[in-house]
């Protein structure tokens, strides 16, 4: 399931607490849980090496990544094409 | 008047009446002196970093003239004054909102700006143009509106703000510098990491033009080895560098900043020595005065006469930070990293004058605003908890960025820019306690 690898690696990435964890929603913005675009970067090459796929330079915004919801739905876009 | 008349340290202490400048808060000049690096932008970072100019007001003086994006609130501007600083007559361009572009692109589009800080250099001969850093982009202000630039060309100052020429330049001192290795590809930095990783718990991978942490990797296994190499493959393998540095990583006793001043006619002057607070790569703060012995102070001292002695000779003039450290082991590392410019902790760097004999800690913090917050709001609850400083009392929180904590009804982040001023370390550290309960409440559950 895409959703529990995006999870996963989120955790590891965000060095989430449990209580942290416990409130994660997919529509949660992220960028509250200390997601910024330093770790964005490491959370996209993470995401490629995960689903093999690769991002298009115009796709690196961290406004496309700031919820699950919507990190979901690039890696998706990515996986159909 | 000339240049080297010019003496930033008098002007920011005893000769404060003397000379106008124009001051102008150029942030990310890196983005102008070198090629592009590709990352994951983010707008409303990029949107705060670029409002964070207003902590320009800690240094300006009544007769200046300060460029920034927006004019500030009045509540701020007096909160500022009754806290015994200078506001000086400030212009902004027209166009600003919503633009991610420097402030100094900004002034160069708006002929009507130009206009007027060409007048305001021309009605006294005493005029001075001060930048953050610079770049072309100053030089050409400088150029359209006639004024004295009082730091070194752009050239000069983009082939010393390099991570890569610091090491080189401290070697060439003689002085120590961390374990490592400059390398000249991203293979060689792989295969030199993958060395090191042998012997060391952790290491540093650093990109020699990157500031704010970006290019700085941290690395304590060989997982994240191969992840960073992913990184530097995809986001800077197109970018010309003079050569990525593999360090090890030193558990430290303090890190150090210290601020030079090197004047066009050659002085020089050591002005601020200041201990350093870092989430590991990222600057989050500075203590002043700094928690080390008089000798070690004297010891800087000597290492930034030298260091100001050295780059004039290279051609450099103007005000530069210096980030160093002390291991655990007690060994010095004299230069880390150059900043042949302004830091944020430059902006900072007087308030030991001003404020003497006490404590201070500056600080920020990122957090996402709630919906109505606004200087006024932070004001108030300061107050409330009788946690404001002001100059009456001495001591206490003393906020000096506003735009970086208005919401204007968004869901946004921001950024608090504070420093806590006390009598001792003891009553800094009550202060900081009693403050983080009241930040709690700027931000957005």
């Amino acid at each position: 399931m895409i959703i529990d690898k995006v999870f996963d690696l989120l955790y590891e990435l965000l060095e989430l607490s449990k209580d942290e964890i416990g409130r994660l929603t997919e529509t949660s913005n992220l960028v509250e849980y200390g997601l910024d675009s330093l770790k964005a970067i490491e959370f996209v090459v993470n995401l490629e090496i995960e689903f093999g796929i690769e991002f298009d330079d115009n796709d690196l915004l961290l406004d496309n990544l700031d919820t699950i919801e919507k990190i979901i739905s690039i890696v998706e876009k990515y996986l159909d094409n | 008047m000339g240049v080297k008349k010019f003496n930033f340290i008098e002007y920011m202490n005893k000769n404060r009446e003397e000379g106008r400048i124009i001051w102008i808060f150029n942030i990310c000049p890196e983005r102008y002196w070198n090629d592009k690096v590709l990352n994951v932008n983010d707008r409303k970072e990029n949107e705060i970093v670029n409002h964070i100019e207003e902590m320009n007001l800690l240094l300006t003086r009544k007769q200046d003239l300060l460029i920034l994006r927006d004019i500030p609130s009045e509540v701020y501007l007096a909160y500022m004054e009754s806290c015994g600083f200078e506001i000086p007559s400030i212009v902004c361009p027209k166009q600003y909102k919503q633009d991610e572009r420097g402030i100094s692109e900004l002034v160069l589009d708006d002929k009507e700006l130009l206009e007027k800080i060409k007048l305001f250099g021309s009605e006294y001969d005493d005029v001075y143009f001060l930048p953050y850093a610079v770049t072309e982009l100053e030089e050409k202000i400088a150029d359209i509106c006639d004024l004295n630039l009082v730091c070194s060309n752009s050239m000069i100052s983009k082939s010393m703000n390099n991570k890569v020429f610091s090491r080189n330049f401290a070697q060439e001192l003689g002085m120590k510098i961390p374990d490592g290795v400059v390398c000249s590809s991203l293979k060689e930095v792989k295969k030199v990491s993958q060395i090191m990783l042998k012997n060391q718990k952790r290491i540093l991978i650093k990109y020699p033009c990157g500031a704010s942490g970006q290019g700085l990797y941290l690395i304590k296994d060989e997982k994240k080895l191969n992840v960073v190499m992913a990184i530097l493959e995809k986001f800077y393998a197109y970018n010309n560098t003079s050569g990525w540095i593999v360090e090890k990583w030193y558990d430290k006793k303090f890190d150090i900043n210290y601020q030079i001043y090197v004047q066009a006619n050659g002085n020089i002057e050591v002005f601020s020595i200041k201990e350093q607070k870092l989430d590991d790569v990222v600057y989050i703060g500075s203590i002043m005065p700094p928690r080390i012995h008089t000798e070690l102070e004297q010891k800087y001292i000597e290492y930034g006469e030298l260091i100001g002695r050295e780059l004039y000779k290279r051609g450099f003039y103007g005000v530069l930070g210096v980030d160093s450290f002390i291991t655990k082991e007690n060994d010095i590392m004299p230069i880390i990293e150059i900043n042949a410019r302004f830091t944020l902790s430059t902006y900072v760097s007087f308030l030991t004058n001003k404020y003497p004999n006490k404590l201070m800690c500056s600080f920020y913090k990122k957090f996402m605003m709630i919906d109505n917050l606004n200087f006024e709001y932070v004001m108030n609850r300061f107050k409330e908890n009788n946690l404001l400083f002001n100059e009456t009392t001495q001591k206490g929180v003393l906020c000096y960025v506003e735009s970086t904590m208005k919401s204007d009804g968004r869901n946004c982040n921001g950024r608090f820019f504070a420093i806590v001023i006390a009598e001792n370390e003891q009553e800094n550290m009550e202060i900081y306690s009693k403050l983080e309960s009241v930040v709690k409440d700027f931000r957005r559950c």
